[in-house]
């Protein structure tokens, strides 16, 4: 569709015909994005291949912070890309036309720059993205054949000198002690190996399991290996296996372990480069006695014997650059650098061509940001995309509709479901029967998300903020809770605040309550208040990880995995994974919680039916929390996170779910939608 | 307190007018001149004092009197060859690294003007008299001048370039090193910098293929380097970054106990830097810093091995006799672990703890944010510690061995040594006419004027920084010739 109209596009300034020529613009899948398309489309199909790489980017980049195994990650990935932005390849067997291929790859150059206009915006913005588009680049890179690799380079011209075999002869054991150094030390270094944001966690991480062996339990950070270690009975809180653990846990720090094996078995989420290390690092297992003569303090010789009989580089092309364009490789010290140049093995190509790409990119939004203020004036693009940038900070839940069922009373009854960002500030209100501006935004879209009709918000708030007179409490707090209703002002319809949105925001002050507890509160407090809600050492520590890692939502989703589970008597693992009874979880199909009013909803559908399958996990009657004693609350809106893949298994079943949102995009079927009506029908 | 330089300007006015500022220039009767002649370029700063005056100052100034520093900056501040260090360039003619410099001027108040920037050596000089800041702070060459960062949107205000920096302070070292805490410093700890100077070097040298190296004593305890090459000074962030993480092996906060893990094989780099390591190991940790002599110290170690039956074996043994000597402690520990590993096929990974503890108790510790940053400010060379008084001389580094930090002159040194040697000039001249020709100088000739610096025991570190100005002049100059050659060549 867009290929088409590159044929008639018209440059405006020279006023010439450009031809474009399907096989010369895009003869490859890959791009380094540098010049941008030329074309026009229209506002819609703007925000619609802006939406889309969005998707694509986000299930990877949640696949990753997840740390799926690969074959998890595989279907996910694949899914989404065929979901929203196909990239098909042309082969013998199944020839693409090239307009098909054309097309596709031109949505992609197309999404790829309006997302960079979207997040060139802010540092803050263009961080995220840049890492993204990274992830996504080399996710895509690896998945290429060596042919479409090699060419890619060459239709990028990436040339770099190939060291001569003179030279090579020369630096030969240098560059040997590098090659085989460096596959070591990506497993060192390589916690997951796509994800380079989180030394600082890591560093954390591994204190931890360090300090450990001092206390009595070593945990993981990586929740599947900790699950895969719970199932295969070696439960860390016996004592003995925890012995064992440890162990292996040093073992697996160290690296040079021939654990290898075992350790592959346990955690389901090493990548495939992994496995090609271990071989090496088998044959280095000979090469040890190199250390042999350091405990020596005398002995300044240099054993330089690496083993040249069993790693060889006599057929590994190394390539000379200068060291600025291989800063990556350098920083890991995983090249041989002398005199400015860097020595880079061809395996190592797929380093360099993406430290190329994250610094060409990483200039280009810089320029971008630099030249936009221009652009602000262009009125129509500003909403849109900020509208993007939105979906970056997760403000999914618009509710589409003011009017709802829930009644000031109910929320009292439902603070089980609320996430614990919204049940501080409901118990606060409780206490204090008063919250500051920040709270009553956070906590007032959040009610509002939930159903909370206007009407009802201001009999709700009215209530809570009980030492006010009425007449108080109209002058100073109506205003604006209808403001945030869109009925005053500027008619803003207000949606609830994202997990991005309240992680990122603004940092509570003193007497402030909202906010994110696991992001801003101190540890200690968090702590006690997971232990207030019964949470267990040994979960405590499960969710104190992530936090520790900065991973707060994911925290989040562990504290909602574990608290759920314990409420229904079932086991965390049910809930955990999606691995309930034919790999059909009940849980929204295990998405990190990107949004307060998500984990309230996934919350509130998980206990509104108990269905056979949980029975089976738990028994039905140990429920505390069922039909009856929650209130059913009408859940609106555009529930646009579940357009994310793997929400096809969420509850309501896929048909249904879609005509939903068909349903909801049409603003003449008011409130037409009653999630339970659907939902009964459904069981 | 961070003020703009505005507001700055209006305080300062204010300030000259009054009282303070008329007080200190009666002190030379020549200085409201001086001021006056700045903008001719051949004048030289130096030529117009009178050493009598300058003892008569001196004398009567209390130890921590500001006024100090202004002797300072007017007798031994070297104006010339600093104005040629950031001007890069083989001309005298102002450029544009010179000129959009951010200097950072912190006043003895405690306010901080950042942002400065000047037009020229006088510029630059008559700011500094003017201002006598406690401290001046170099940051990066912005994309235009730094004073007229306010005229511009805060996105059209970027750093281009800047030295590729180290700071490496003692504090860091606080958690290994016995002998002394928190800011002091003594000649038995100064030898981490040793190391970490000797290493740092041979990284940037060999490796890197820097050539413009300058080390610098940072006043107090600890100490900077500036890489001053074309090429470091282009870096960005991320290449920065590069090279940080490629030097640095130390890592984790004060929780982790194990700070170093480094594979089996150590890339050639480190290999080089281990032999530094072994080199002074046994003195940093044997002896010196005693960290083998108390249980606090040596559980310290222990801790990093990752084996609880080996730290507990060991911790019993050493309890029974504390007195055994270091080098056999280290002993136990090897034979340990060497058992363990014998016993169990699985504790391969012991092998490397041994070596990573040394490198954790002697390998450099670098401050990263100062050297990642292309906008981090750092100290100037030249500076005077508030604190200890001391100059921020330059270090030479093939004599780091012999670098003392007690050595390096304070201020009031300064002015004796300099009062003397005119005192000596003097007597001299009084001697005989005969009797000076081997100087090349008199108090009473203008023209065959020695800066004051060169008289006193600054003298030869500002030789070390000299020799670093010549090295980037020349390359600047040679750059020129290529370049005028090119286009001569191209031209017939
Ligand atoms: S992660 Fe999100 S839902 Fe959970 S507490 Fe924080 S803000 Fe609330
Ligand atoms: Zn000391």
């Amino acid at each position: 569709m867009y290929a088409r109209r590159l044929h008639r596009y018209t440059k405006i300034e020279t006023e010439e015909e450009i031809e474009y020529d399907f096989d010369s613009i895009y003869p490859v899948r890959l791009s380094l994005y540098l010049e941008p398309p030329l074309l026009e489309i229209s506002m819609d199909e703007f925000e619609q291949c802006a939406f889309d790489r969005m998707q694509i980017l986000t299930a990877l980049q949640n696949s990753q912070i997840r740390s799926l195994s690969p074959e998890q990650l595989e279907k996910t990935m694949t899914e989404a890309f065929e979901k929203h932005m196909t990239m098909t390849q042309s082969t013998p067997d199944a020839p693409v036309s090239q307009e098909v291929l054309a097309n596709e790859r031109l949505k992609d150059h197309i999404s790829h720059y309006i997302l960079r206009l979207a997040y060139c915006r802010s540092p803050e913005l263009r961080a995220w993205f840049l890492k993204a588009e990274c992830a996504l680049f080399k996710y895509r890179f690896d998945r290429e054949s060596l042919e479409d690799q090699i060419a890619f380079l060459e239709h990028q011209s990436l040339f770099w000198r190939r060291v001569s075999d003179e030279d090579k002869r020369l630096l030969h054991d240098k560059l040997l002690e590098c090659y085989i150094g460096a596959k070591f030390h990506d497993e060192v270094a390589d916690g997951g190996p796509e994800d380079d944001s989180k030394d600082e966690g890591e560093a954390e991480e591994r204190a931890g399991r360090v300090d450990g062996s001092e206390t009595s339990e070593v945990r993981d950070h990586n929740p599947r290996k900790e699950q895969a270690r719970k199932r295969g009975g070696s439960d860390a809180q016996g004592t003995a296996d925890s012995e064992r653990d440890q162990d292996e846990d040093h073992t697996e720090d160290d690296g040079e372990d021939e654990d290898a094996e075992e350790d592959e078995s346990k955690s389901g989420s090493r990548s495939d480069k992994k496995k090609k290390a271990k071989n090496k690092r088998l044959e280095r297992q000979a090469d040890d006695d190199e250390n042999e003569g350091l405990f020596d303090f005398d002995d300044d010789d240099e054993d330089d014997d690496n083993g040249e009989s069993k790693v060889n580089i006599d057929d590994v092309i190394f390539f000379e650059v200068d060291f600025e364009r291989a800063h990556g490789l350098v920083g890991r010290r995983a090249v041989y650098v002398k005199d400015g140049k860097a020595y880079v093995p061809m395996a190592e190509q797929v380093t360099m061509v993406l430290e190329m790409f994250r610094d060409r990119l990483s200039d280009s939004l810089e320029a971008c940001a630099l030249a936009l203020p221009g652009m602000d004036e262009d009125d129509r693009l500003v909403p849109v995309l900020d509208n993007i940038n939105d979906q970056y900070l997760g403000k999914d839940y618009t509710t589409t509709s003011i009017t709802g069922e829930l009644h000031a009373e109910d929320v009292n009854g439902l603070t089980f479901h609320m996430p614990p960002c919204m049940d501080q500030l409901h118990t606060e209100l409780r206490n204090a029967q008063h919250l500051r501006h920040g709270g009553r935004m956070q906590y007032g879209l959040f009610l509002k998300g939930i159903g909370l009709p206007l009407e009802q918000a201001l009999l709700f708030w009215q209530k809570a903020f009980g030492k006010h007179t009425a007449e108080q409490f109209n002058k100073e707090y109506a205003y604006n809770i209808r403001h945030s209703y869109g009925m005053e002002g500027k008619r803003t319809d207000y949606t609830p605040y994202s997990c991005k949105g309240i992680i990122m925001g603004s940092t509570p002050g003193p007497g402030d309550h909202h906010g994110c507890p696991f992001r801003h509160w101190p540890a200690a407090k968090l702590r006690d208040s997971l232990s207030a809600r019964g949470l267990d050492d040994f979960d405590k520590e499960d969710v104190m990880q992530f936090v520790q890692g900065h991973h707060y939502q994911l925290a989040c989703t562990r504290y909602f995995e574990v608290t759920r589970a314990m409420k229904m008597g079932i086991l965390t693992e049910t809930l955990q994974g999606g691995l309930v009874e034919g790999g059909k979880s009940r849980v929204a199909s295990q998405e990190t919680i990107e949004h307060p009013n998500q984990f309230f909803e996934q919350s509130y559908l998980l206990f509104r039916k108990p269905s056979k399958t949980q029975a089976k996990g738990g028994s039905a009657g140990d429920m505390e929390v069922d039909e009856e004693e929650v209130k059913a609350p009408l859940v609106r809106g555009g529930y646009t996170y579940k357009k994310t893949p793997q929400s096809s298994d969420f509850v309501p079943t896929h048909p249904q779910q879609q005509q939903q949102q068909q349903q909801q995009q049409d603003p003449n079927v008011e409130g037409a939608i009653d999630l339970d009506e659907d939902d009964d029908d459904d069981v | 307190m961070e003020i703009d330089s505005d507001n700055l300007a209006v305080g300062l006015k204010r300030k000259a007018e009054g009282t303070g500022d008329d007080d200190l220039t009666h002190l030379f009767d020549d200085d409201l001149k001086e001021s006056d002649l700045y903008p001719q370029p051949t004048f030289n700063p130096w030529a117009t004092n009178k050493p009598a005056q300058l003892v008569n100052v001196a004398s009567e100034l209390d130890a921590n009197d500001p006024e100090w520093l202004r002797l300072f900056y007017r007798h031994f501040f070297p104006y010339n060859s600093y104005y040629k260090w950031l001007n890069y360039d083989s001309t005298p003619k102002p450029s544009r690294t010179f000129m959009h410099r951010e200097f950072c001027f912190t006043l003895q108040d405690d306010t901080y003007i950042r942002f400065q920037s000047f037009l020229n050596q006088e510029e630059f000089k008559r700011e500094v008299l003017r201002l006598c800041p406690a401290k001046i702070d170099l940051g990066a060459i912005y994309n235009i001048r730094p004073k007229d960062k306010k005229n511009v949107r805060p996105a059209a205000f970027v750093p281009v370039s800047k030295e590729l920096v180290f700071d490496i302070d003692m504090t860091d070292y606080d958690e290994i090193r016995t002998c002394c805490s928190g800011g002091d410093v003594c000649s038995k700890c100064w030898e981490f910098m040793t190391v970490a100077m000797k290493i740092i070097d041979k990284v940037l040298r060999d490796d890197f293929g820097f050539r413009h190296i300058l080390w610098v004593y940072s006043g107090r305890r600890g100490i900077h380097c500036w890489v001053g090459d074309e090429r470091a000074r282009k870096l960005n962030n991320e290449q920065r970054r590069g090279i940080v993480k490629y030097v640095e092996v130390i890592r984790g906060g004060a929780y982790q106990q194990r700070k170093v893990r480094l594979p089996a094989n150590l890339h050639p780099s480190l290999k080089r830097a281990f032999r530094v390591v072994r080199q002074h190991f046994p003195s940093l940790v044997f002896n010196s810093q005693g960290v083998f002599k108390s249980p606090e110290q040596w559980e310290k170690v222990l801790a990093v091995i990752p084996d609880r039956g080996i730290q507990a074996k060991l911790k019993a043994l050493w309890a029974k006799v504390p007195q055994r000597p270091p080098r056999e402690k280290w002993e136990d520990m090897r034979k340990a672990i060497e058992i363990a590993m014998s016993e169990n096929r699985k504790k391969t990974y012991l092998k490397p703890v041994l070596r990573d503890i040394m490198f954790q108790y002697t390998y450099p510790r670098l401050d990263d944010k100062v050297s990642t940053h292309i906008n981090h400010l750092l100290k100037s060379p030249f500076c005077v510690h508030p604190k200890t008084g001391r100059v921020c001389v330059p270090i030479d580094i093939n004599k780091c061995d012999e670098f003392d930090p007690s050595t390096p002159p304070t201020v009031q040194q300064l002015c004796h040594e300099l009062n003397s040697y005119d005192a000596r000039v003097k007597a001299a001249a009084a001697a005989g006419d005969n009797g000076a020709g081997s100087q090349t100088t008199t108090g009473n000739n203008p023209n065959q004027k020695i800066p004051d610096w060169q008289k006193t025991s600054l003298g030869p570190y500002v030789k070390v920084f000299e020799r670093f100005v010549g090295g980037i002049v020349r390359e600047a100059r040679d750059k020129r010739r290529m370049e005028a050659q090119t286009q001569a060549s191209l031209e017939f």
